[in-house]
């Protein structure tokens, strides 16, 4: 285990209350008494406490959902599973806190111009089989997990996996499994090829991918792992990786590309995402001080979620409202947003679709009641609210999901 | 209804219901364990129901996508119920969120700079216990892909932490 590891282990709030229920025989008893057959969706009432979780939750719906009526001619409302963009980045676990965000003087003030891209996403098992060829993996395609899933496996143990949930990606690794990094060839760093030798065969492999997206922005690493064998050996294996963001028209996207070698500048492993890009859409956007005003809309909703459920965890201090016209007990950090970017990020359309639509990342600082300040980043979409329509799947899709 | 499904359910409960309520504690807190309770038994409902469905070989990873989806659905019916739950109190022998969770704001602040699947990936390696075969098994992937994008998550964390430490 790393030291990172380490730490994370430490940071685990279940550590110090691990979980045992009070009567496992009467639950068993009471649940075997059950029928096997029931409908779907027969919930108890539930009895806990809302906490951050789900007023982040609920959120993204009440802050995103949009009118139909505003849609112009010609375009068609885009109908979103779901989306996250709009829950802030920094709040993690169950931090009872809510944001207040004003724009700094460096708010970009115009609209910037960037069209919403639909994806064209290829055939799987063709794909699978093309991308195999390219990484040396000699086999045949094999779909599991109900074809979302196809792996071609060399007997070298080298496998090509390509995974079609969402936006497909691809992934290969030189060992299987592809506990990486594959293959103890290194103890040292200083081993490891240069940085330009890296990104030119990378380029190599990036231009026999051949998509239909460029990339930017490369970043080179090199880490080592330590493991301990279950003999007490202790290997420690180098490794050097190159990511790539993934641009569409000259926009960064949240798509990456990495690539990882050892120091026979061997591949380890590799994976990206696999599309082309269709027809440009033009949907308006609203102003970076507009996306801003929704990400505030959304923080009054969670702040009421807050003052509805009485949800404040014991010694919060720094009371302070958020608007004009609700008072809450939930503590509010000022944010002052130093930078916007528009970016474009990966959606899941109610059909099917995946599309590439703007995003503002904006970055700011926030200081709560201690004085104490952090940066961070919170998302928006950028396109006009009233071509967008977030719809709940009814199996609870990731517009759910929190963290 | 026969004993031998009895008598695996009874067996599934025992091993994995400490894991189970760890993992919707850890995503959920704090929760009181009265309340606690009730999720972990919403999970092992529908482990009962779907027994048959239950892969031998990993059955931990299935039930906590179990879990996962009870989160989701409790989470969407307590938003229908802010009445009710407005009555609710926490535990109180419930630390505060933040004593737990602020513990080291580095580690905080890098965790929630990565991307939400990143997160996840990780938390489920470091915290839930889960390896890359049942982090496959979870999200429908092979362990390869599983395997790369637990690597690729880890190694995205080690370069945020450091950015903090520099």
């Amino acid at each position: 285990m790393t030291n990172f590891e380490h730490e994370l282990v430490a940071l685990d709030p279940a550590a110090a209350q691990p979980y045992r229920h009070p009567d496992l025989d009467a639950l068993i008893s009471r649940v075997v008494a059950s029928p096997r057959v029931a409908p779907s969706r027969v919930w108890r009432s539930f009895r806990f406490k809302i906490g951050s979780a789900l007023a982040a939750s609920a959120l993204v719906t009440s802050g995103a959902v949009a009118l139909f009526s505003g849609a112009g001619p010609g375009l068609t409302v885009l109908a979103l599973a779901g989306t996250s963009a709009n829950v802030p980045r920094s709040t993690i676990m169950m931090v009872p806190e809510v944001y207040s965000f004003s724009a700094g003087p460096s708010l970009s003030l115009a609209t910037p111009n960037s069209a919403s891209y639909p994806l064209t996403l290829p055939d799987a098992a063709t794909e699978a089989s093309r991308l195999a060829g390219i990484f040396g993996v000699s086999g045949t395609p094999v779909a599991s997990n109900g074809d979302t899933s196809w792996t071609v496996s060399a007997p070298s143990g080298a496998s090509l996996d390509y995974e079609t949930t969402g936006l497909p990606e691809w992934y290969y690794s030189s060992t299987s499994p592809a506990i990486a990094p594959a293959t103890a060839s290194s103890t040292s760093l200083a081993d490891l090829p240069s940085a330009a030798t890296l990104e030119s065969d990378a380029t190599t492999y990036l231009n026999e991918l051949g998509y239909g997206y460029t990339v930017s922005d490369p970043s080179v690493s090199t880490s080592t792992t330590s493991s301990t064998a279950p003999d007490g050996s202790a290997t420690t294996i180098a490794e050097e990786t190159v990511d790539y963001q993934v641009d569409v028209n000259g926009i960064g996207t949240d798509q990456l590309v990495s690539f990882s070698v050892d120091n026979n500048n061997d591949l380890l492993y590799a994976s990206g995402p696999a599309f082309d890009v269709g027809s440009s859409v033009a949907y308006p956007l609203q102003s970076p001080a507009d996306a801003l005003g929704v990400l505030n809309a959304a923080q009054q909703s969670l702040a009421n979620e807050h003052t509805s459920t009485s949800d404040v965890a014991p010694g919060v201090a720094g009371s302070t409202s958020l608007g004009s016209s609700t008072s809450t007990t939930v503590p509010v950090e000022q944010v002052t947003i130093s930078d916007d970017t528009l970016t474009l990020q990966t959606y899941v359309l109610a059909d099917g679709s995946v599309w590439m639509l703007p995003v503002y990342d904006f970055t700011g600082t926030s200081t709560d009641a201690s004085g104490a300040t952090a940066t961070n980043t919170w998302n928006e979409l950028a396109v006009d609210p009233s071509y967008v329509q977030i719809t709940n799947s009814a199996t609870g899709g990731s517009s759910l999901e929190y963290h | 209804m026969s004993a031998p499904e009895e008598d695996r359910f009874a067996r599934l409960v025992r091993e994995h219901s400490g894991a189970v309520g760890d993992y919707l504690r850890r995503r959920l807190y704090p929760l009181s364990n009265a309340d606690l309770d009730d999720l972990v038994e919403e999970t092992m409902v529908v482990v009962w129901r779907r027994l048959d469905s239950v892969p031998a070989d990993a059955e931990l990873p299935w039930m906590i996508g179990v879990a996962r989806n009870v989160l989701r659905n409790a989470r969407r019916s307590a938003n229908r119920r802010h009445a009710f739950e407005a009555t609710l109190t926490p535990a109180l022998d419930d630390p505060a969120a933040e004593d737990v969770v602020v513990a080291d704001s580095g580690l905080r602040e890098a965790l929630a700079a990565l991307s939400e699947d990143d997160r996840e990936f990780i938390l489920l390696n470091a915290w839930d216990g889960l390896d890359t075969h049942a982090l496959g098994e979870l999200y429908a992937i092979s362990t390869n892909a599983a395997a790369v994008r637990l690597s690729r998550a880890q190694r995205r964390f080690r370069d945020l932490l450091s950015a903090e430490v520099h």
